[in-house]
């Protein structure tokens, strides 16, 4: 090894890692914090700057070294699963929000394809049955497919899958909205309620979209 | 990156969390300075082994600010302090038994 300065350490460190190891910029932040701590402590013990800093990095060992064992903790399935870190208190909310318009999107979306199966006169409404059909059939294999993987995905997977199937949904909703601004008023229950699931949506696609931008930060 | 604790890093890594070290720069302080330099590992020794840890659930971490900089911060999990009592169980059954063979010191 030849690195006698943090960043040269730093440098070889980011060479050795695989840039697929998952944590790999955790990893670096986490080196570099240590070796900065190291080296300010030598350096209250009496060390110059520079000899502090080569003692710091002489002490941390070897980067390929611990390029190669991260390496093995990986490829043994003992890496980090990087697309979880724990939930801060903000995101906990944000999450119960999302859950919250979620459940109010799906029971309405049921009700609504209840509806236009039962309702013979929504025939002529502005939200034709066949995309309240198409919504619900939707939101079934999303619904579906979380709950046949729920042992197998992540809080950010299920919030992956739950936002992707809200962007799907949105149309059917922002064809309420969009029949509400035209003629400055819903002209049936059955818009009302369109819009109601569509605000749900776009407010349960945001949160989702926040709340996966949030952790993938923590995560790096 | 050799190993002079005799394959329990993980027990006195968990050890040392749950004594207060946070962090790597004070795990390995705490295990240098605990085992009266006995363990002065390479100091990038303990973080595969605070990853794994973490990967096992065993410990918890997040990144706090302080100082000025980010660092990560590591505490034991309920699955953690359940796996460092059973570690320290297992280690004192492990030295009565190597101690009644060799003879205790």
């Amino acid at each position: 090894m030849s690195a006698t300065t943090i960043a040269a350490l730093l440098a070889e460190l980011g060479r050795e890692l695989s840039p697929d190891l998952p944590g790999r910029a955790r990893i670096l932040a986490e080196v570099e914090d240590h070796l900065v701590q190291s080296s300010e402590r030598l350096t209250r013990d009496g060390l110059t700057r520079s000899a502090a800093e080569a003692e710091a990095v002489a002490r941390f060992g070897n980067p390929s070294d611990l390029a190669a064992v991260f390496a093995n903790v990986a490829a043994a399935g003992g890496g980090l699963d990087m697309s979880e870190p724990p939930l801060t208190g903000w995101q906990r909310l944000a999450s119960l929000a999302a859950l919250a318009a979620g459940a109010v999107a799906a029971v309405g979306l049921a009700t609504l394809a209840l509806w236009a199966l039962l309702d013979p006169d929504l025939t002529e409404g502005r939200l034709p049955r066949a995309l309240a059909l198409l919504a619900a059939a939707i939101l079934a294999v999303v619904v579906g497919g979380m709950l046949i993987m729920r042992r197998r995905l992540d809080v950010g997977g299920r919030l992956q899958i739950s936002a992707l199937g809200s962007l799907a949904l949105v149309p059917i909703g922002a064809a309420g909205v969009l029949a509400t601004l035209q003629i400055g008023q819903a002209t049936s229950d059955y818009e009302w309620y369109g819009a109601a699931i569509g605000l749900a949506l776009i407010a349960q696609g945001g949160l989702a979209a926040w709340l996966l931008q949030a952790r993938r930060r923590a995560a790096n | 990156m050799t190993d002079t604790t005799g394959g329990q890093l993980e027990l006195l890594v968990l050890a040392a969390v749950d004594a207060g070290a946070s962090h790597g720069y004070a795990v390995i302080e705490a295990l240098r300075a605990r085992s009266g330099g006995a363990f002065d590992l390479p100091e990038g020794t303990v973080y595969p082994a605070l990853h794994r840890l973490e990967a096992k659930d065993l410990l918890a971490s997040h990144w706090a600010d302080g100082s000025g900089r980010r660092r990560r911060v590591y505490q034991l999990t309920s699955s953690g302090r359940r796996a460092l009592r059973e570690g320290r169980r297992d280690w004192r059954a492990f030295a009565r038994a190597v101690a009644s063979v060799v003879g205790a010191p």
